[in-house]
């Protein structure tokens, strides 16, 4: 038994998502949107702070790790990436293609994606390195034609 | 054959104890959520119905794929679903013949996972309960008695499957 079996993180939340998405589905029928957001917004930041810290661990809980951190996101094509810029208090970059994104569009849930999915990114700089913070004017998801993160040093 | 299941293993070749474990990772805060919400048999009848919906509309898609008759589509989707679930018990086979498969599973990696999680009727609705509705698809071809179950507490699953003269 193992805890980490080798898969890419995009087969990861799809093997997630092939319950939890079905299973927050059915929560907003019973309870209806807004209570089920709340719900599953706590759920996913405790899950997303986690995660910030393990791969903080793993990587180095500065701008080369978050680098990492994208790249983990990426490998098993996940998503397409264009680097803008890198530097010690600042890493910017693009996802022009994002399969997560396409994963939640067939089911027809693309707005539940972004609170599943892309929502967790905020909550996992927070797990990641407190004095990090990202910034995020659009995402695939929500339908834009790429994501824009831009993460900084706290000022 | 093989293949059927695909969308739903999402990797074929992984394990599915592993798969499970991931799933759970992410029901348990948001079932935890709901009952400290609602109250624990509230929050616990709202998993069962969501989960047993899910579970019986995703075996009966995946028979809806397949060509041919109940009986088939029963055998293709638990030969594959018997094959990687079978990795992760210990089992004997009591009975095989044109009538009847009587199975006793003696220990079950799944159930294990999910007593010590403190959460076996969510490992009950994930895992056990996959196997009613896949003789479900058998749309009267294939019975199935279970009395008792490991992760119920038993020291065995017995499972009695029956099957109509072809």
């Amino acid at each position: 038994m193992t805890d980490e079996i080798a898969i890419s993180h995009l087969q990861r939340r799809k093997i997630e998502g092939r319950v939890f998405i079905p299973f927050i589905d059915a929560c907003r029928e019973k309870f209806g949107e807004g209570p089920t957001r709340e719900l599953v917004a706590a759920a996913i930041c405790s899950l997303a702070t986690a995660d910030g810290a393990r791969w903080a661990d793993m990587f180095g809980a500065d701008i080369d790790g978050l680098r990492r951190v994208a790249e983990l996101w990426a490998g098993g094509g996940g998503m397409e990436v264009e680097v803008i810029d890198q530097a010690v208090d600042h890493l910017d970059f693009n996802v022009t293609r994002c399969r997560y994104a396409e994963f939640y569009k067939e089911l027809g849930l693309a707005d539940l994606g972004s609170q599943i999915h892309c929502s967790r990114d905020h909550a996992m700089v927070e797990g990641f390195n407190d004095g990090l913070e990202l910034t995020r004017s659009q995402t695939i998801m929500a339908g834009a034609s790429c994501c824009d993160f831009r993460f900084r040093r706290k000022a | 054959m093989s293949g059927v299941l695909d969308d739903y293993l999402v990797d074929p070749e992984g394990s599915l104890l592993d798969k499970t474990r991931m799933q759970a990772q992410v029901l348990v805060p948001v079932l935890r959520a709901l009952r400290a919400e609602l109250g624990k048999d509230r929050a616990d009848a709202v998993v069962k119905q969501a989960l047993r919906d899910w579970s019986k509309q995703l075996f009966a898609t995946i028979a809806d794929g397949i060509e041919g008759s109940p009986r088939h589509k029963w055998a293709a989707i638990q030969k594959v679903f018997g094959e990687v679930s079978s990795r992760e018990v210990e089992f004997e086979i009591r009975r095989d013949d044109e009538e009847a498969l009587d199975i006793d599973v003696t220990r079950c990696r799944f159930a294990e996972f999910f007593r010590a999680l403190g959460e076996p009727e969510l490992g009950a609705l994930l895992i056990c309960a996959a196997d009613f509705d896949i003789v479900a698809v058998g749309d009267g071809a294939v019975g199935l008695d279970r009395v008792q179950t490991i992760m119920q507490g038993a020291p065995s699953c017995t499972f009695r499957y029956r099957f109509t003269p072809r």
